[in-house]
């Protein structure tokens, strides 16, 4: 895959727009991701190794859990995947396994370091992981990882789209709610949810496409000054984007959901007027605990 | 497509932090790698490192005020600072649109580590939380673009350097810094190290690292980051900037295989390699030069080596190939963005730095390698690979501009 092979689509510093063919929301606490660990075997016309999910870090979990969730609703409208990109955005990823892991060498040395930490704590795990489990050969590639992650995520997913060099890609973003405290012993000391959005991003503008995905990467549209960001928390706009997603009947959640860039710009989700019927309607929102 | 140049260069690495030094020492055939004590008491027996010392105060810093940041936060705003400086922009920055992207693979990881080794709890109390480093930076230098952090384990700057290009491109920033850095940190040997992934040698420090080499055991770990300005070439042209080259092309993959280990399969691999010179319109032999991903692993190599023979044709008997890792050690997230760097050194001074310790290549890696000694060479592209764990397949062009 190359970055420029066909000619840009954005006009100079212009939005970037494109449809979504698929979504879906996971969430979880940390002792229902027990259950999501298990996923293996044939899943959304995918097969999952046995025990792929044994070390991931909570937010592989949810991650790749909401993908699989999204193929399953909207499985006729996800085209082949096999050359589509990955695009993980993950906030502060491999903190429970990290607090772990650093107990544990305080305690014994660098013999009890896990192999499996950094392969699977770091900013690349998610995407990775995802990539793997669906046989998908394009990029993937972990992006933020920390609290400004969804802006980047959708930022750095126009770059990629935008150049044609993915026919489509996965940006996927994850996070606690609020920020999980670890105890250092693989837990948590507060109530937190895991969350994960999983958005399928084809360029174009197909009938058929559930939700319209812009970004305006400066003020309007190309030379505004920059603007400032949303007040929102991180953990807050993740959450509300779930929940704008996950009400696709609501009347009171119609208008579209938008979120500030740190840099100036927006990033706007908009929903088609006439929905086609989806298969499996109800999967939007996965309370596995 | 608005052609983008290279038209600054901040650099820290085991091999010196400018430019002509860097490219002495690579081009001398000299190793960064030492014995050293890692662990975090200062105790224990000494490891093989290639590391940085002394990070250059950059030149919008007090040396005091410099110092109290952390120290990947050091060599992240050593590097963008003096890459500005170098490009003549310092001034200037906060007036233009200028973005920034850093292959940043485990930041918070360091972080929470480095913290919780001298006392604190981070990684416990999520209201100690700071912004993302490419935020503190953009901050600190007064940047007015887009800024992200990309990782693709030791593909990670390739990314960055990938997407700030595509962002100049786009006029979503002016120029863009781009580039990435890492650090050794006890707990990332350790987990290395447990991997079997590192080098098992102990009889001397700069024999460690051999990629290609019949003998290899592992890769050596190292420190350090580059960071470039990237500027399209109309403003640069306009201005008067010096280029150091253009950022050509870049091509992609993912093996979808295993979270570490590289697939025997060399078609994804390939698929990069081919894609980046697609990307910057070259035909295999076209390519003057290729700094190889080569860490010095026993599969990895064979891999790259096959996916090179795959992607060049007839043309992998006379391009030259070597891997800068054997002196500079694998500098993980940082390793795409001083590779990068090798191949700015090779296109400015027509010569191609050389594989240290490679006595006895691996017939499983037949390649037209360049051993223990730099070659005059004439180079006008050069091609630097740089795969990571997850499965990550890059290729990066670059030209002479």
């Amino acid at each position: 895959m190359s970055l420029s092979s066909t000619p840009s689509p954005c006009p100079d510093g212009a939005a970037y727009a494109c449809g979504v063919v698929a979504h879906a929301v996971v969430e979880s606490t940390l002792a229902g991701l027990a259950a999501l660990r298990e996923v293996s075997g044939p899943v959304a016309g995918r097969d999952i190794p046995a025990r792929f999910l044994r070390y991931a870090d909570e937010q592989t979990v949810v991650g790749l859990t909401a993908v699989l969730r999204a193929m399953e609703r909207f499985g006729g409208e996800v085209p082949c995947l096999d050359e589509w990109g990955v695009l993980a955005a993950p906030r502060f990823p491999g903190r429970i396994g990290g607090a772990a892991a650093q107990v544990k060498y305080r305690q014994g040395g660098p013999s009890t370091i896990s192999p499996h930490v950094i392969p699977q704590c770091s900013l690349h795990s998610l995407s990775s992981a995802i990539s793997i489990a669906l046989a998908m050969r394009g990029p993937n590639l972990g992006v933020g990882g920390g609290p400004e992650a969804l802006a980047e995520g959708f930022a750095a997913a126009a770059g990629f789209l935008g150049c044609g060099m993915v026919p489509g890609l996965w940006l996927v973003l994850t996070g606690w709610d609020p920020e999980a405290a670890p105890d250092g012993h693989g837990s948590i000391t507060n109530e937190a949810v895991c969350r994960g959005v999983a958005l399928a991003l084809a360029p174009g503008n197909r009938p058929t496409d559930p939700l319209r995905w812009t970004i305006s990467p400066w003020g309007d549209g190309g030379s505004d000054p920059p603007g400032q960001p949303d007040d929102a928390a991180p953990a807050a706009s993740l959450t509300a984007l779930a929940q704008w997603l996950a009400a696709d009947a609501d009347p009171a959640r119609a208008g579209p959901w938008s979120c500030g860039l740190p840099w100036g710009g927006r990033i706007e989700l908009t929903r088609r007027a006439e929905q086609p019927a989806y298969g499996l309607p109800s999967l939007g929102l996965l309370k596995a605990a | 497509m608005t052609r983008v140049w290279i038209t600054g260069v901040g650099a820290v690495t085991p091999l010196g932090h400018e430019f002509a030094v860097f490219a002495d020492n690579l081009l001398a055939g000299r190793s960064g790698v030492a014995a050293e004590t890692i662990s975090g008491d200062g105790q224990g027996a000494p490891q093989f490192v290639a590391r940085v010392r002394d990070i250059p105060v950059p030149p919008t810093f007090q040396p005091g005020m410099f110092q109290t940041r952390d120290r990947l936060e050091q060599l992240v705003l050593s590097c963008a600072g003096r890459a500005l400086a170098d490009a003549g922009l310092l001034d200037a920055r906060s007036s233009r649109r200028i973005g920034l992207v850093l292959g940043l693979g485990a930041e918070h990881l360091r972080l929470w580590e480095m913290d919780f080794l001298a006392g604190g709890t981070r990684v416990f109390d999520p209201g100690l939380d700071m912004p993302s480093l490419v935020h503190r930076v953009h901050r600190d230098l007064a940047l007015a673009g887009p800024a992200t952090a990309v990782a693709a384990a030791c593909a990670s700057g390739a990314f960055a350097l990938a997407l700030a290009r595509r962002w100049v491109q786009e006029g979503w920033a002016e120029l863009c810094l781009a580039g990435s850095a890492d650090l050794v940190t006890p707990m990332a040997y350790a987990g290395f190290r447990n991997l079997r992934a590192l080098s098992r040698r102990d009889d001397s420090p700069a024999a460690a690292s051999r990629p290609f080499d019949r003998d290899r055991d592992g890769f050596v770990m190292g420190e350090g980051g580059a960071v470039f300005v990237l500027e399209p070439e109309h403003l640069a042209r306009r201005r008067g900037a010096r280029p150091y080259g253009e950022l050509a092309g870049f091509g992609a993959s993912s093996d979808a295989s295993h979270m570490v280990i590289p697939s025997s399969d060399p078609e994804p691999a390939c698929r990069a390699i081919q894609g980046a010179l697609e990307d910057a319109g070259i035909d295999p032999g076209g390519v003057d030069y290729v700094n190889a991903h080569a860490a010095g692993t026993p599969v990895g190599d064979r891999a790259e080596s096959h996916a090179l023979r795959r992607a060049l044709g007839t043309s992998v008997e006379r391009v030259p190939v070597s891997s800068t890792k054997s002196m500079t050690g694998h500098l993980l997230s940082g390793a795409a963005a001083i590779e990068a760097l090798a191949c700015l050194v090779a296109l400015d001074r027509q010569a191609v730095p050389p594989t240290i310790n490679l006595d006895h290549p691996d017939p499983e890696c037949a390649l037209c390698h360049v051993p223990h000694q730099a070659r005059p060479h004439r180079v006008r592209v050069a091609a630097s690979n740089s795969f990571g764990f997850g499965g990550s397949n890059t290729c990066l062009v670059l030209k002479a501009a």
